[in-house]
């Protein structure tokens, strides 16, 4: 199905790889966090239809001659076996699928970071898996006197207390497997050794969203808040920015309200003042790249309305508290749109009606093909063949599974479980 | 074991997306018309699906592969 695209993704590459290429010539070196997934963004591809899942490897193979990424992963996150949601693996399975993806872009990954390091014995055995994949790995411990004491975080005994990574590039992407993973904190401490070293290094951030060019209610920037509704993300106008260039941008509160120790860290490691406002660290160009503004608010809201819908799944499931669907809720309030605007539930539900069983509904295109539970079929997969019928063509009555293949499926599922063991 | 064998009975019996594709993909190698819905499934990226109840994560996995956007309602089939 084609979507219509909304979102320039060439036009976004040049401009971003230009904005970032600026960015680097202010430093001889320069830190950039990566916020976000650094490969396979669904999320905003479904918001900026045109904006292919890849596009943030298409753009760091675009510096693949002169980057390195550094990975951070948290020994907590090892320790608890802590799992990515979407694709429902291990953050340390996630480290080495990024390293083997990575490599095979062609771009280097030089080194790991296990953060927040306190003996964990998870942690160390990750680190010797790691020799395998021929990556240097790094233990820092908790930065003493973090957030508040900044004459203890910017000395020897605060980031000096951390190794220094080897680093040989005048790019060093600092990226991670999820949130919380200690990104910045990892930069933030190879600025320190640098400067120390002599080295005028620099650090920014290359976040997605919020979009910062965008209006606060806009709603590819209330989508963000519903895909964080789990943190309480919150964006808010970006004040230090307003007041210093007299320009309305958005940042989410997390980032507003480190600022100020950022800011004084930034100020003691390097000497003078690089930034004045969060907004300022940010590279992201993504709002100059929409080509159709209705179109992208369109997809937006679609996005937030499907949010809703697993965060109900989720409470139902006990993987989130009911503080989550409330707050997808109350932006479906502020944006004027409901659960009902989903076309596809109002055809499943009368389906459901119609057939007393459940049932489901497929909308490709303009096109919508429902379905319902069989005596073989899930609703799912009735619907999806009643789909791939219509759209090739073949009559209803067409069985597309033989009934020899069927017939072998059904015993294999209602087999006597005296086959399996019994206690 | 009697709970046992109605358990693991419980909902075992319809086949899930995952097993139509195989199902499908064994039957591709002698039916043309298979194959070509085989070929098309691709189309499906971008659609949008709801089922009126919770859909299994296997079957989620697999529709977000096939880059299906899923949804469906809390209850759950208790047939």
């Amino acid at each position: 199905m084609k979507t219509k695209k909304c979102f320039d993704a060439n036009k976004y590459l040049k401009i971003q790889k230009r904005k970032i290429k600026q960015r680097i010539n202010m430093f001889d070196k320069l830190y950039l966090e990566f916020g976000g997934k650094l490969i396979d963004d669904q999320h905003a591809a479904r918001t900026l239809p045109g904006f292919s899942p890849d596009l943030k490897i298409r753009l760091l193979q675009e510096f693949k001659d002169e980057a390195e990424v550094i990975l951070c992963i948290n020994a907590e996150a090892i320790e608890k076996s802590k799992i990515r949601a979407d694709h429902m693996i291990s953050y340390e399975t996630e480290v080495l699928r990024l390293i083997e993806f990575l490599r095979g872009k062609g771009i280097y990954v030089s080194s790991v970071v296990i953060t927040l390091y306190a003996g964990q014995k998870k942690a160390k055995d990750f680190a010797e898996k790691l020799k395998d994949y021929k990556v240097k790995t790094y233990f820092h411990t908790f930065t003493k006197g973090y957030p508040t004491d900044v004459d203890t975080i910017v000395s020897d005994e605060g980031y000096g207390a951390n190794p220094y990574i080897e680093t040989t590039k005048k790019l060093v992407v600092v990226s991670a497997p999820g949130p919380c993973s200690g990104k910045l904190a990892t930069a933030l401490s190879q600025l320190y050794h640098e400067y120390k070293r002599g080295v005028d290094a620099g650090y920014a951030k290359f976040e997605t969203f919020p979009v910062w060019s965008l209006p606060l209610k806009h709603p590819v920037n209330i989508a963000y808040e519903a895909a964080t509704a789990d943190l309480g993300d919150k964006n808010l106008i970006d004040h230090f920015h307003l007041e210093k260039y007299g320009i309305s941008a958005v940042n989410y509160n997390r980032d507003l309200e480190t600022f100020p120790v950022l800011k004084e860290i930034l100020r003691r490691i390097t000497g003078r003042d690089v930034y004045y406002s969060p907004t300022d660290m940010g590279v992201n160009v993504i709002g100059e790249c929409i080509t159709d503004d209705k179109a992208i608010q369109k997809a937006a809201k679609d996005e937030i309305v499907r949010r809703y819908y697993r965060a109900l799944v989720d409470l139902k499931k006990g993987a989130c508290t009911t503080e989550v669907p409330e707050r997808i809720k109350l932006l479906m309030n502020e944006l004027g749109v409901s659960e009902d605007d989903r076309t596809v539930v109002i055809h499943a539900e009368a389906k459901r009606e119609a057939a007393s069983r459940p049932a489901a509904a497929i909308q490709v295109g303009r096109k919508i093909v429902s379905g319902k539970e069989t005596d073989t079929l899930s609703p799912v997969s009735a619907t999806i063949l009643n789909a791939m019928k219509q759209m090739n063509k073949i009559p209803d009555e067409v069985d597309l599974i033989s009934p020899v293949i069927l017939e072998q499926f059904w015993k294999s599922k209602t087999r006597p479980v005296t086959s399996k063991k019994g206690t | 074991m009697e709970i046992k064998n109605k358990t693991s009975n419980f909902k075992e019996r319809h086949l899930k997306l995952g097993e139509v594709l195989i199902a499908l993909s064994i039957c591709s190698t002698t039916n043309p018309i298979v194959q070509k819905i085989i070929n098309n499934l691709d189309k499906l990226a971008g659609a949008e699906l709801h089922a009126t109840h919770m859909i299994a994560d296997e079957e989620m996995v697999v529709l977000a592969n096939l880059g299906i956007n899923a949804t469906c309602g809390t209850e759950l089939n208790m047939d």
